[in-house]
This record gives structure tokens, C-alpha cells and sequence, in this order.
């Protein structure tokens, strides 16, 4: 895939591939750089690149992939041209189970518009509490689990449709 | 003792006052507006209740609304927090008339520092050092030009109907005074339809170090050492600590027994703090008396060892102090941070917005007062403040580097702070060798901004990584575990929490 990210006012140009040897390749403006990367914790990942090591941590919005690595918080503006990177795959769909959990709140209704970031569900496993949140503004479709229930992994939770505006 | 509270407050001041009463054994009473449904303070209450829609108006100041709760709740006392009604003497009356407790000092205390004039009378008469200057309603300009000698160069003009530095001049020199008195003579009639003007000293190089005291009800009155504020921005403070690297121990000395006096001089009980202006040459000066809990008070509690929340509870129920002067120590050093949601390459604007993810720092010796979790929003409603974050070491340096690891190792996401900003100015030569005065920040902002840093390859790779893989969507590897601990382990879950063990 091709991402396009605007940073300090110029552009960066990325390719990333996952290789069949589990590896990453990145083309970052030309170079190319082979790392591995293993997710980690919420928001997070392990990322391993020739002797280096770093925790990144990163969250997106509309506007910005916000970055938290070596103790540097960075926002990469999402190109609006070429990549078309903010609208990952037509954007909106299903929210998933992540794990196998117990819903202990559904916070939205059917039709409700909710904000990036805004939680959608509560969930909890192994006596965590997981929050699934909104991937961005939008509206909620439909609704496909109740409070009390266990849900599988990879069961649908809820319907999802971004804003166009 | 006490038995239930009303905090009447949200954000971190709450948690931090639950936290008090938890370890007291009082039970506790949110309150919260629409905007705060899901905040932290509502879920760690044994009770929370709505009281009304997002603008303080409508909410947080509505003294009749807090009252009903208390009364709903059946609350015996009500904590004000900072802020909002903390300061206003109608609130702690309606609060005692209620016949509930007030968590905070009288309310004749807080009116009479509440009038600046007032308060500057009281000092005088108690002694306490007043910044040297010349009012009289009646002056002519000659009358000024006579006392500007006695208050002595440089001096402030300031036009007595006003503020916003409207009618303002420093003068520095007898020479300048003329023209000076007649330019704000002029702009305050205009401003202010008031041409009265006033002199004050203009003390260059000013520290403002402030004085945490603690008085029962008993007469006993202590002083808990100061705190210098002196790293404000407009007089937004940012960076606080404890010692100030500006006093002797004679002139900490002097000070906090003239705050001890200043809190006597008004029959003070509760915790307050009583601010100085203070120069390098070792003089200062009363400014005002801060009549509540400050935000900075986790310094003074780190070097102290005491615990001021929950001795305001026991100094509200009649309980003596269980310390004497004698007995208090100012122990190591502590540093405060205050991490805002605001751009300090655009203005240091509110930056509003979602904090997708809050990660604060878990190291030893570090302390973070926080009222927010990830997925909370900051909203034009509240201010802007996400965390403090204090960092306590034996000594100054050592205090400096640990909090630099602190900031490194906070993780905001979703909106712009001042995180690197705070970075840069721990980090500076002038912080470095404790002379930053009130003014620095603001004369120094253009080499004090630290450049956007260059951009690292990691941070790219996670960007894409996080597209690549559909983030930010509930579509994350959920490998969750029940760690806590340091952030940057693999083993931890930032954004989850344990329930019931």
C-alpha cells in the first residue's frame, strides 16, 4: 500500500509491503528500509529495524496519524491527493471482537453520531476492560450486541458509517 | 470526623480530593456537567449526580444546584477545589448557612483577601512588606511627581479604574515621569472614563515565590516552605518547584514568617498560600493571598511528606495540626509540569480535540494528577490542563533529569501539548541555572520554542503500519495482558485496567 503524509510542510511518500517471510519493506521517499514489527499493548508496536529498537505508539484521526516514538510525539497530516490514505479501503464497516469478551456497556444507539475517538463499546476479557472506539466521525448503523453478552473473536459488534461531510 | 463530601469540582483537583477522602474513610459526591458524563472523577465517586449543562454557568457555578446535591446526598461537608467557587466568600457562607462543613478557610478571609486594596491595607498593618508605591484619589500631578521619589525608579504608572494595561507606563527615570503621568492620564479617561492614577515600584527581575501555609482552629499557624512560580507564560504558570533556587534559607526564613503573619493578620484557617514577588538582591514584596488548595500544591506535599488535602479535612473538622513549625522539614527537591492542550507553535491556542490515548509516565519518585483517560475529549468548556506531572529527587539536578524521562515517557495522542515545549524549557540554560524570572518565558519564547524535531523513520513505518493495518478502528491485535507498569514493556496494556483484581 501507498501512504502520503505531510509533515513540517513538506511530503512523505511511503510503500509498505509485508513480506512473505513475516518481514516488513518500506520505500520511504526512495530508500528502502526492511524492519519487522510486532504489535504490542493498545495503540502500540515493537518495531525492530537493523540494531534499532523503538516502541511506537500511534493513534488516527481524520486529519493526522499521531505518533508517540523515542520519547517524540509527531502528526503526520494525511495527504488529501495521490494515496487517498485517509480513507482506508472506502472507509467505515464493522467493528469487530478482537478477543473473545464479555460486553459490559454499549454506550451508542443505532443513528447516534459519534466523534473520532469516542467509545462505542466496553468490553472486558481476562478482567480487562477494552474500549472500542469510533475510527472516526460518523454514524452508527446498527447495533449487533447487548449488554451481558459474550462475543467471539471476529464477531461483529457494530455497524459503522463515516461521515462524508 | 467527616463522613460524605461534596467536591465541588471535575477534572484532576477531583480525583485528587476522592483520593484524600478514600484513604479517610469519607465517602464521596461527584458532581458533573453534560460535557463530563464519562469522566474520570464521575466514575471514581461513590456517588456522581448531573447537575446541569457544559458551561460552568450552568454547572460548576450553579452554587443552588451543588447545594441541592449535597443536601440530596446527604453530604456533611463540601470541598471546593480550585476554581470555579473556591474563592467566592457567598458560596462558603451559603455552604456553612446550609449547615454543612466548608472545606476551606472563613468566609470574612477569603472577602477580605479577595479586595486587593483591602489586603494590601491588612499586610501593612501586619507588617508584612507591601510592594513601596503611592495611592492617593485625590492626586494631582504634581502631588505624583513628588511621591514617585519616595517610591523610587523604575516605576509603574497604572491608572486606578482599570486593568488589561490600559493606562500603563514603566518609568524609569525622573526625566520620563511627566510625559509618563500625562500619556496615562489620557488613555485611562479614555479607557476607563477615569483619569485616577496610582505608583507603584517596578520590580525588575521579579520571582514570584509563594508561601504554602496551614492554620487550625485552634491558632496554631505553620508554613510549609514556598514554591517558585517564576516560569509563567502571560501569567499562566507552567513549570513550579520546590526549593526556589533564589532563596537563602535566611530570606525562607523571613518569608514564610511573614506569610504565617499575613494568614493571622485575617484569622486564616485551612490551607492557603500567600504570594511574593521577590528580587535577586534578596527583597520581596506581598502580592496577594491565594485563599484555597493551588495546583501546584503535589511540590510542597512531596518535600514535606504531608499530605494537604486530607489536612484540610482535619482542620475542617476542628482537629489541631499534628505538627508543630519545628517539626517540618523541606526535604529533596520537587519539580511540577503542567501538560496543556494547546499549540505553542500556534499561539499556545487551546488546542481542543479527543485524546485517543493517554499514557501517563510510571517511574519511581514520579507523581501524575490527572483527571482525564484516553477517549476523553478536551472541550472550550474546561480548562485545558491534561496532567501534571511532578518529578522528586534529592536535589535540583537530579529532580530535572528524572522529570525530562517523565515528559519523554508520556504518551498523549489525538491532540497537540505543550509536552516539548515543557521539554525544551527544563532543558534551557536559564532553567538550568534558576533564573527564570515572571518575564523570561515571554521575552525568550522565540529561542525558547523548540524547532518541529526531524522526522524518524520509526514514526513514519508506525503510520503506515497503522493504515496498512486498518487502525485506529477496533481492528487492533488485541494481546491485551494485565501488566501495569512501564509503558514501552511489551507486556503492558496502556489503555486498559484491571477490574476488581
Amino acid at each position: 500500500m501507498q501512504y502520503v503524509y505531510d509533515y513540517d510542510g513538506r511530503q512523505v511518500n511511503v510503500r509498505i509491503t509485508r513480506r512473505p517471510d513475516g518481514q516488513y519493506e518500506a520505500d520511504i521517499d526512495g530508500r528502502t528500509v526492511l524492519f519487522s514489527a510486532s504489535p504490542i499493548a493498545q495503540n502500540g508496536w515493537l518495531l525492530v529495524k537493523d540494531d534499532a529498537r523503538a516502541v511506537a505508539t500511534v493513534v488516527g484521526d481524520a486529519g493526522a496519524r499521531h505518533v508517540h516514538v523515542r520519547g517524540q510525539h509527531y502528526a503526520l497530516g494525511v495527504a488529501e491527493r495521490g494515496g487517498r490514505a485517509r480513507r482506508r479501503g472506502g472507509g467505515g464497516g464493522d467493528l469487530t471482537a478482537q478477543m473473545p469478551a464479555q460486553i459490559l456497556e454499549v454506550r451508542v444507539n443505532v443513528g447516534d453520531r459519534v466523534q473520532a475517538g469516542q467509545v462505542l463499546v466496553v468490553m472486558e476479557a481476562m478482567k480487562m476492560e477494552l474500549r472500542v472506539t469510533a475510527p472516526s466521525d460518523g454514524v452508527v448503523k446498527q447495533v449487533l450486541v447487548q449488554k451481558g453478552q459474550v462475543v467471539e473473536r471476529g464477531q461483529r459488534l457494530l455497524e459503522f458509517g463515516e461521515e462524508v461531510s | 470526623m467527616l463522613k460524605k463530601c461534596l467536591i465541588a469540582n471535575r477534572g484532576e483537583i477531583a480525583v485528587r480530593i476522592m483520593r484524600a477522602c478514600q484513604e479517610l474513610g469519607i465517602r464521596t459526591v461527584a458532581v458533573y456537567s453534560t460535557a463530563d458524563r464519562n469522566a474520570r472523577h464521575v466514575q471514581l465517586a461513590d456517588e456522581a449526580y448531573l447537575i446541569g449543562e457544559a458551561p460552568p454557568q450552568q454547572s460548576y457555578l450553579n452554587s443552588d444546584a451543588l447545594l441541592s446535591v449535597a443536601h440530596q446526598a446527604g453530604c456533611d461537608c463540601v470541598h471546593p477545589g480550585y476554581g470555579f467557587l473556591s474563592e467566592r466568600e457567598m458560596f462558603a457562607q451559603a455552604v456553612l448557612d446550609a449547615g454543612l462543613v466548608w472545606v476551606g478557610p472563613p468566609p470574612f478571609a477569603i472577602a477580605q483577601m479577595g479586595v486587593k486594596t483591602t489586603a494590601r491595607a491588612l499586610m501593612q498593618a501586619a507588617g508584612v512588606p507591601v510592594v513601596p508605591g503611592y495611592q492617593d484619589d485625590h492626586a494631582t500631578l504634581e502631588m505624583l511627581q513628588a511621591a514617585a521619589q519616595q517610591v523610587g525608579f523604575p516605576l509603574m504608572v497604572k491608572a486606578a479604574g482599570g486593568g488589561g494595561g490600559k493606562g500603563i507606563r514603566i518609568v524609569r527615570e525622573v526625566a520620563a515621569l511627566r510625559d509618563a503621568l500625562e500619556g496615562a492620564r489620557n488613555e485611562a479617561q479614555k479607557a476607563f472614563n477615569d483619569p485616577r492614577l496610582f505608583l507603584e515600584r517596578y520590580i525588575e527581575r521579579g520571582h514570584h515565590i509563594e508561601v504554602q501555609v496551614l492554620a487550625d482552629a485552634h491558632g496554631n499557624t505553620v508554613h510549609l516552605f514556598e514554591r517558585e512560580c517564576s516560569a509563567q507564560r502571560r501569567h499562566q504558570k507552567i513549570i513550579e518547584e520546590t526549593p526556589s533556587p533564589l532563596l537563602t534559607p535566611a530570606l525562607r526564613e523571613q518569608m514564610g514568617q511573614a506569610a504565617v503573619n499575613a494568614a493571622r493578620a485575617v484569622g486564616y484557617v485551612n490551607a492557603g498560600t500567600v504570594e511574593f514577588i521577590a528580587t535577586p538582591a534578596g527583597e520581596f514584596f506581598f502580592l496577594e493571598m491565594n485563599t484555597r488548595l493551588q495546583v501546584e500544591h503535589p511540590v510542597t506535599e512531596l518535600v514535606t511528606g504531608v499530605d494537604l488535602v486530607k489536612l484540610q479535612f482535619a482542620i475542617a473538622a476542628g482537629e489541631p495540626l499534628p505538627f508543630t513549625q519545628a517539626d517540618l522539614r523541606q526535604q529533596g527537591h520537587a519539580i511540577e509540569c503542567r501538560v496543556y492542550a494547546e499549540d505553542p507553535r500556534n499561539g499556545f491556542l487551546p488546542a481542543i480535540g479527543t485524546v485517543a490515548h493517554f499514557a501517563p509516565p510510571h517511574m519511581p519518585n514520579v507523581r501524575v494528577d490527572s483527571g482525564i483517560q484516553s477517549g476523553d475529549s478536551i472541550t472550550i468548556h474546561y480548562d485545558p490542563m491534561i496532567a501534571k506531572i511532578i518529578a522528586y529527587d534529592s536535589t535540583r539536578a537530579g529532580a530535572i533529569a528524572r522529570m525530562v524521562q517523565a515528559l519523554r515517557h508520556t504518551v498523549i495522542l489525538g491532540t497537540t501539548t505543550n509536552l516539548d515545549f515543557l521539554l525544551a524549557l527544563l532543558q534551557s540554560e536559564a532553567f538550568a541555572r534558576g533564573e527564570i524570572d515572571t518575564t523570561t518565558i515571554d521575552a525568550q519564547l522565540d529561542t525558547l520554542l523548540p524547532p518541529l524535531p526531524a522526522l524518524d523513520d520509526f514514526a513514519i513505518l508506525a503510520a503506515a503500519l497503522h493504515d496498512l493495518n486498518g487502525q485506529g478502528t477496533a481492528s487492533k491485535p488485541a494481546v491485551s495482558t494485565p501488566h501495569d507498569g512501564d509503558p514501552y514493556s511489551p507486556w503492558n496494556a496502556t489503555d486498559s485496567f484491571r477490574l476488581g483484581g
